[in-house]
Protein backbone atom coordinates (compact mmCIF):
# COMPACT_ATOMS: atom_id res chain seq x y z
CA UNK A 1 0.00 0.00 0.00
CA UNK A 2 1.53 3.67 -0.85
CA UNK A 3 2.42 5.92 1.85
CA UNK A 4 -0.13 8.49 0.79
CA UNK A 5 -3.22 5.98 1.03
CA UNK A 6 -1.67 5.00 4.51
CA UNK A 7 -1.85 8.37 5.62
CA UNK A 8 -5.36 8.32 4.89
CA UNK A 9 -6.16 5.34 6.51
CA UNK A 10 -4.18 6.64 9.64
CA UNK A 11 -6.78 10.12 8.97
CA UNK A 12 -10.03 7.72 9.18
CA UNK A 13 -8.30 5.93 11.68
CA UNK A 14 -8.02 9.08 13.96
CA UNK A 15 -11.42 10.25 12.95
CA UNK A 16 -13.06 6.97 14.57
CA UNK A 17 -11.15 6.77 17.77
CA UNK A 18 -12.83 8.51 20.82
CA UNK A 19 -11.03 11.15 21.63
CA UNK A 20 -9.60 12.92 25.19
CA UNK A 21 -8.68 16.82 25.52
CA UNK A 22 -4.96 17.29 24.84
CA UNK A 23 -4.75 19.50 27.81
CA UNK A 24 -6.56 16.47 30.02
CA UNK A 25 -3.95 13.95 28.25
CA UNK A 26 -0.74 15.96 28.63
CA UNK A 27 -1.38 17.34 32.60
CA UNK A 28 -2.42 13.66 33.51
CA UNK A 29 1.23 12.26 32.30
CA UNK A 30 2.94 15.19 33.16
CA UNK A 31 1.59 14.73 37.21
CA UNK A 32 2.09 10.55 36.47
CA UNK A 33 5.82 10.87 35.37
CA UNK A 34 6.09 13.56 38.37
CA UNK A 35 4.81 11.46 40.94
CA UNK A 36 7.40 8.73 38.88
CA UNK A 37 10.30 10.55 40.40
CA UNK A 38 9.74 11.53 43.45
CA UNK A 39 8.68 7.91 44.27
CA UNK A 40 11.96 6.73 42.60
CA UNK A 41 14.05 8.71 42.69
CA UNK A 42 16.31 7.33 39.93
CA UNK A 43 16.32 8.64 36.24
CA UNK A 44 16.97 4.88 34.76
CA UNK A 45 14.55 3.43 36.85
CA UNK A 46 11.36 5.95 36.03
CA UNK A 47 12.71 5.25 32.20
CA UNK A 48 11.97 1.55 32.83
CA UNK A 49 8.79 2.01 34.98
CA UNK A 50 7.62 4.06 32.03
CA UNK A 51 8.49 1.33 29.60
CA UNK A 52 7.01 -1.05 31.30
CA UNK A 53 3.90 0.69 31.99
CA UNK A 54 3.95 1.33 28.07
CA UNK A 55 4.26 -2.43 27.19
CA UNK A 56 1.34 -3.30 29.06
CA UNK A 57 -0.71 -0.80 27.22
CA UNK A 58 0.85 -2.12 24.04
CA UNK A 59 -0.32 -5.72 24.30
CA UNK A 60 -3.88 -4.31 24.98
CA UNK A 61 -3.99 -1.40 22.75
CA UNK A 62 -2.77 -3.66 19.72
CA UNK A 63 -5.93 -5.27 19.47
CA UNK A 64 -7.54 -1.94 19.58
CA UNK A 65 -5.49 -1.07 16.62
CA UNK A 66 -6.41 -3.92 14.75
CA UNK A 67 -10.20 -3.68 15.43
CA UNK A 68 -10.46 -0.37 14.45
CA UNK A 69 -7.59 0.63 11.94
CA UNK A 70 -8.23 -1.33 8.93
CA UNK A 71 -4.32 -1.87 8.31
CA UNK A 72 -3.21 -3.69 5.09
CA UNK A 73 -1.32 -6.81 6.58
CA UNK A 74 2.63 -6.44 6.07
CA UNK A 75 4.66 -8.29 3.84
CA UNK A 76 8.02 -6.92 5.42
CA UNK A 77 9.18 -4.76 8.96
CA UNK A 78 9.15 -2.08 6.35
CA UNK A 79 5.51 -2.43 5.78
CA UNK A 80 5.18 -2.50 9.50
CA UNK A 81 7.70 0.27 10.39
CA UNK A 82 5.25 2.37 8.21
CA UNK A 83 1.91 1.35 9.83
CA UNK A 84 3.35 2.46 12.87
CA UNK A 85 4.73 5.48 11.87
CA UNK A 86 1.17 6.95 9.58
CA UNK A 87 -1.17 5.09 10.59
CA UNK A 88 -0.86 3.79 14.58
CA UNK A 89 1.13 7.02 15.85
CA UNK A 90 -2.05 9.26 14.21
CA UNK A 91 -4.47 7.04 15.50
CA UNK A 92 -3.57 6.96 19.03
CA UNK A 93 -1.66 10.46 19.38
CA UNK A 94 -3.26 12.42 16.26
CA UNK A 95 0.31 13.08 14.98
CA UNK A 96 2.03 10.83 12.21
CA UNK A 97 5.58 10.10 12.57
CA UNK A 98 8.29 9.70 9.99
CA UNK A 99 10.27 7.37 9.13
CA UNK A 100 13.71 7.12 7.85
CA UNK A 101 17.57 6.01 8.92
CA UNK A 102 17.48 2.77 8.21
CA UNK A 103 20.37 0.19 9.04
CA UNK A 104 22.03 -1.56 6.36
CA UNK A 105 20.43 -4.79 6.90
CA UNK A 106 16.76 -3.53 7.10
CA UNK A 107 16.51 -4.19 10.72
CA UNK A 108 16.70 -0.94 12.45
CA UNK A 109 14.63 2.21 11.86
CA UNK A 110 14.28 5.45 13.27
CA UNK A 111 10.33 6.76 14.03
CA UNK A 112 10.80 11.13 13.76
CA UNK A 113 8.00 13.47 14.89
CA UNK A 114 8.11 16.98 15.85
CA UNK A 115 4.92 17.92 17.75
CA UNK A 116 4.58 15.45 20.92
CA UNK A 117 1.18 15.41 22.70
CA UNK A 118 2.46 13.72 25.62
CA UNK A 119 5.19 16.73 25.78
CA UNK A 120 3.01 19.46 25.39
CA UNK A 121 3.50 21.65 28.33
CA UNK A 122 6.66 20.32 29.84
CA UNK A 123 10.06 21.11 30.75
CA UNK A 124 12.58 18.64 32.04
CA UNK A 125 15.04 19.91 34.83
CA UNK A 126 18.40 19.73 34.55
CA UNK A 127 18.56 17.72 37.67
CA UNK A 128 16.31 15.20 35.50
CA UNK A 129 19.01 15.22 32.67
CA UNK A 130 18.67 11.50 32.22
CA UNK A 131 14.75 10.97 31.83
CA UNK A 132 13.16 10.24 29.16
CA UNK A 133 10.01 11.80 29.49
CA UNK A 134 7.69 10.27 26.71
CA UNK A 135 8.98 6.73 27.06
CA UNK A 136 6.29 5.16 28.08
CA UNK A 137 6.08 5.27 23.96
CA UNK A 138 8.82 2.68 23.55
CA UNK A 139 7.07 0.17 26.16
CA UNK A 140 4.11 0.20 23.65
CA UNK A 141 5.61 0.10 20.33
CA UNK A 142 7.25 -3.01 22.46
CA UNK A 143 4.19 -4.62 23.95
CA UNK A 144 2.09 -4.16 20.75
CA UNK A 145 4.39 -5.71 18.29
CA UNK A 146 5.24 -8.23 20.59
CA UNK A 147 1.79 -9.46 20.12
CA UNK A 148 2.03 -9.54 16.64
CA UNK A 149 4.86 -12.00 16.29
CA UNK A 150 7.67 -9.66 16.78
CA UNK A 151 10.08 -8.90 18.75
CA UNK A 152 11.70 -5.33 18.68
CA UNK A 153 13.83 -3.19 20.99
CA UNK A 154 12.79 0.88 21.10
CA UNK A 155 14.29 3.28 22.45
CA UNK A 156 14.44 7.47 22.48
CA UNK A 157 17.68 8.82 21.20
CA UNK A 158 16.48 12.27 20.58
CA UNK A 159 13.67 14.35 22.78
CA UNK A 160 12.67 17.77 22.12
CA UNK A 161 12.76 18.19 26.37
CA UNK A 162 16.56 18.03 25.78
CA UNK A 163 16.83 20.59 23.45
CA UNK A 164 16.97 18.74 20.52
CA UNK A 165 14.79 19.99 17.41
CA UNK A 166 12.87 16.30 17.37
CA UNK A 167 11.60 13.37 18.64
CA UNK A 168 13.51 10.08 17.42
CA UNK A 169 12.84 6.60 18.50
CA UNK A 170 15.22 3.84 17.34
CA UNK A 171 13.33 0.63 16.90
CA UNK A 172 15.35 -2.32 16.15
CA UNK A 173 13.80 -5.84 15.09
CA UNK A 174 14.98 -8.72 17.05
CA UNK A 175 13.57 -11.92 16.28
CA UNK A 176 10.23 -12.85 14.32
CA UNK A 177 8.83 -15.15 16.82
CA UNK A 178 7.52 -18.78 16.15
CA UNK A 179 4.51 -20.63 17.31
CA UNK A 180 4.81 -23.24 19.22
CA UNK A 181 2.97 -26.46 18.35
CA UNK A 182 -0.04 -27.67 20.74
CA UNK A 183 2.33 -29.57 23.23
CA UNK A 184 0.95 -33.70 22.87
CA UNK A 185 0.57 -34.91 26.13
CA UNK A 186 -0.89 -37.90 25.23
CA UNK B 1 -30.27 -24.29 10.02
CA UNK B 2 -28.85 -24.48 13.30
CA UNK B 3 -25.61 -23.23 15.46
CA UNK B 4 -23.87 -25.35 17.67
CA UNK B 5 -20.88 -24.27 19.45
CA UNK B 6 -18.25 -21.41 19.84
CA UNK B 7 -14.57 -21.68 20.76
CA UNK B 8 -12.40 -18.61 21.51
CA UNK B 9 -8.29 -19.84 21.43
CA UNK B 10 -5.48 -17.41 22.15
CA UNK B 11 -2.20 -17.92 20.41
CA UNK B 12 -0.90 -20.76 23.08
CA UNK B 13 -3.82 -22.37 22.76
CA UNK B 14 -6.04 -21.17 26.04
CA UNK B 15 -9.48 -21.86 25.57
CA UNK B 16 -10.72 -18.35 26.59
CA UNK B 17 -14.61 -18.83 26.14
CA UNK B 18 -16.69 -21.80 25.14
CA UNK B 19 -20.71 -21.39 24.29
CA UNK B 20 -22.79 -23.88 22.73
CA UNK B 21 -26.07 -23.55 21.97
CA UNK B 22 -27.27 -27.03 19.97
CA UNK B 23 -24.81 -29.09 19.75
CA UNK B 24 -26.69 -32.99 19.88
CA UNK B 25 -23.83 -34.72 19.91
CA UNK B 26 -20.18 -34.29 21.68
CA UNK B 27 -17.04 -36.50 20.54
CA UNK B 28 -15.03 -36.02 23.12
CA UNK B 29 -15.71 -34.90 27.08
CA UNK B 30 -14.41 -31.57 28.11
CA UNK B 31 -11.07 -30.43 27.83
CA UNK B 32 -10.06 -33.05 25.11
CA UNK B 33 -12.33 -31.66 22.68
CA UNK B 34 -10.87 -28.14 23.21
CA UNK B 35 -7.38 -29.59 22.76
CA UNK B 36 -8.36 -31.74 19.86
CA UNK B 37 -10.32 -28.27 18.38
CA UNK B 38 -7.33 -25.90 18.65
CA UNK B 39 -4.72 -29.00 16.86
CA UNK B 40 -6.73 -29.21 14.19
CA UNK B 41 -6.66 -25.95 13.52
CA UNK B 42 -2.90 -24.94 14.51
CA UNK B 43 -2.73 -28.06 11.61
CA UNK B 44 -5.10 -26.81 8.85
CA UNK B 45 -4.10 -23.35 8.66
CA UNK B 46 -0.38 -24.34 8.98
CA UNK B 47 -1.10 -26.09 5.81
CA UNK B 48 -3.61 -23.54 4.26
CA UNK B 49 -0.61 -21.02 4.94
CA UNK B 50 2.01 -23.27 3.03
CA UNK B 51 -0.34 -24.26 0.26
CA UNK B 52 -0.83 -19.63 -0.50
CA UNK B 53 0.63 -18.61 -3.56
CA UNK B 54 1.66 -15.24 -1.18
CA UNK B 55 3.48 -15.07 1.72
CA UNK B 56 0.51 -13.08 3.83
CA UNK B 57 -2.57 -14.88 4.54
CA UNK B 58 -3.94 -18.23 3.22
CA UNK B 59 -5.75 -18.74 6.88
CA UNK B 60 -9.08 -20.72 6.32
CA UNK B 61 -12.01 -19.18 6.35
CA UNK B 62 -14.53 -22.13 6.99
CA UNK B 63 -14.67 -25.88 5.96
CA UNK B 64 -17.65 -28.02 5.36
CA UNK B 65 -18.79 -31.66 5.94
CA UNK B 66 -21.86 -33.38 5.47
CA UNK B 67 -23.19 -32.87 9.05
CA UNK B 68 -21.23 -29.27 10.10
CA UNK B 69 -19.62 -26.38 8.92
CA UNK B 70 -16.56 -24.86 11.05
CA UNK B 71 -16.11 -21.40 10.00
CA UNK B 72 -12.44 -19.66 11.57
CA UNK B 73 -11.22 -16.39 12.03
CA UNK B 74 -8.06 -15.63 13.20
CA UNK B 75 -6.58 -11.98 14.53
CA UNK B 76 -3.19 -10.91 13.70
CA UNK B 77 -2.37 -11.29 17.54
CA UNK B 78 -2.91 -14.73 17.65
CA UNK B 79 -6.98 -15.10 18.47
CA UNK B 80 -8.75 -17.68 16.92
CA UNK B 81 -12.74 -17.19 17.19
CA UNK B 82 -14.41 -20.72 16.11
CA UNK B 83 -18.13 -21.25 15.27
CA UNK B 84 -19.61 -24.78 14.25
CA UNK B 85 -22.59 -24.73 12.68
CA UNK B 86 -24.95 -26.95 10.54
CA UNK B 87 -23.64 -27.22 6.26
CA UNK B 88 -26.69 -25.79 5.40
CA UNK B 89 -25.81 -22.14 6.68
CA UNK B 90 -26.26 -20.31 3.42
CA UNK B 91 -22.84 -19.75 2.32
CA UNK B 92 -22.68 -16.85 3.90
CA UNK B 93 -18.94 -15.71 4.92
CA UNK B 94 -19.00 -15.94 8.79
CA UNK B 95 -15.90 -15.19 9.23
CA UNK B 96 -16.66 -11.69 8.69
CA UNK B 97 -19.03 -12.17 10.97
CA UNK B 98 -16.38 -13.68 13.62
CA UNK B 99 -13.81 -10.56 12.75
CA UNK B 100 -17.15 -8.31 13.42
CA UNK B 101 -17.65 -9.75 17.02
CA UNK B 102 -13.71 -9.31 17.86
CA UNK B 103 -14.19 -5.86 16.68
CA UNK B 104 -17.39 -4.65 18.67
CA UNK B 105 -17.23 -7.40 21.48
CA UNK B 106 -14.16 -8.56 22.48
CA UNK B 107 -12.08 -5.29 22.09
CA UNK B 108 -14.85 -2.82 23.83
CA UNK B 109 -15.34 -5.46 26.41
CA UNK B 110 -12.32 -7.43 26.95
CA UNK B 111 -9.67 -5.85 26.01
CA UNK B 112 -10.46 -2.46 27.74
CA UNK B 113 -11.50 -3.81 30.92
CA UNK B 114 -9.43 -3.54 32.87
CA UNK B 115 -10.75 -6.32 35.34
CA UNK B 116 -9.87 -9.47 32.78
CA UNK B 117 -6.41 -10.85 32.59
CA UNK B 118 -5.09 -11.70 29.46
CA UNK B 119 -5.11 -15.57 29.00
CA UNK B 120 -7.42 -16.37 31.48
CA UNK B 121 -11.08 -17.72 31.00
CA UNK B 122 -13.40 -14.30 29.78
CA UNK B 123 -16.26 -14.15 32.64
CA UNK B 124 -17.26 -10.78 31.16
CA UNK B 125 -21.06 -10.75 31.36
CA UNK B 126 -21.54 -7.96 28.64
CA UNK B 127 -18.98 -10.14 26.10
CA UNK B 128 -20.76 -13.41 26.62
CA UNK B 129 -24.38 -11.22 26.26
CA UNK B 130 -22.96 -10.03 22.78
CA UNK B 131 -21.34 -12.99 21.62
CA UNK B 132 -25.15 -14.05 22.39
CA UNK B 133 -27.35 -12.22 21.08
CA UNK B 134 -24.40 -12.33 17.52
CA UNK B 135 -25.17 -15.54 16.90
CA UNK B 136 -29.01 -15.59 17.78
CA UNK B 137 -28.87 -12.79 14.75
CA UNK B 138 -27.04 -14.81 12.71
CA UNK B 139 -29.17 -15.57 9.31
CA UNK B 140 -28.46 -19.50 10.24
CA UNK B 141 -29.52 -19.56 13.26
Amino acid sequence: MSKASLSKLGDAAFERTDKVSAELLALTYGSFVRQLLIDYEDAEEVNAQLAKMGYNIGVRLVDDFLAKSNAPPCASFADTADIVAKVAFKMFLGVPALVGSWSSDRRTFSLVFTDNPLAEFTELPEKWGGVWYSNVLCGVIKGALEMVQMEVDARFVRCTLRGEDLNEIRVTLLQVLQEKPPVDDE
Amino acid sequence: MAVYCFYLFDRAGRLLCYREWSRARRTHAGEDDAKSMFGLLFALRNFCSKLSPSPLGGSPKYYITETYALHHHETPTGLRFLLLTSPDFGGADISRDLRDLYADAYVPYVVKNPLSVRGEVIRVPAFLGRLDSYVRNLSCF
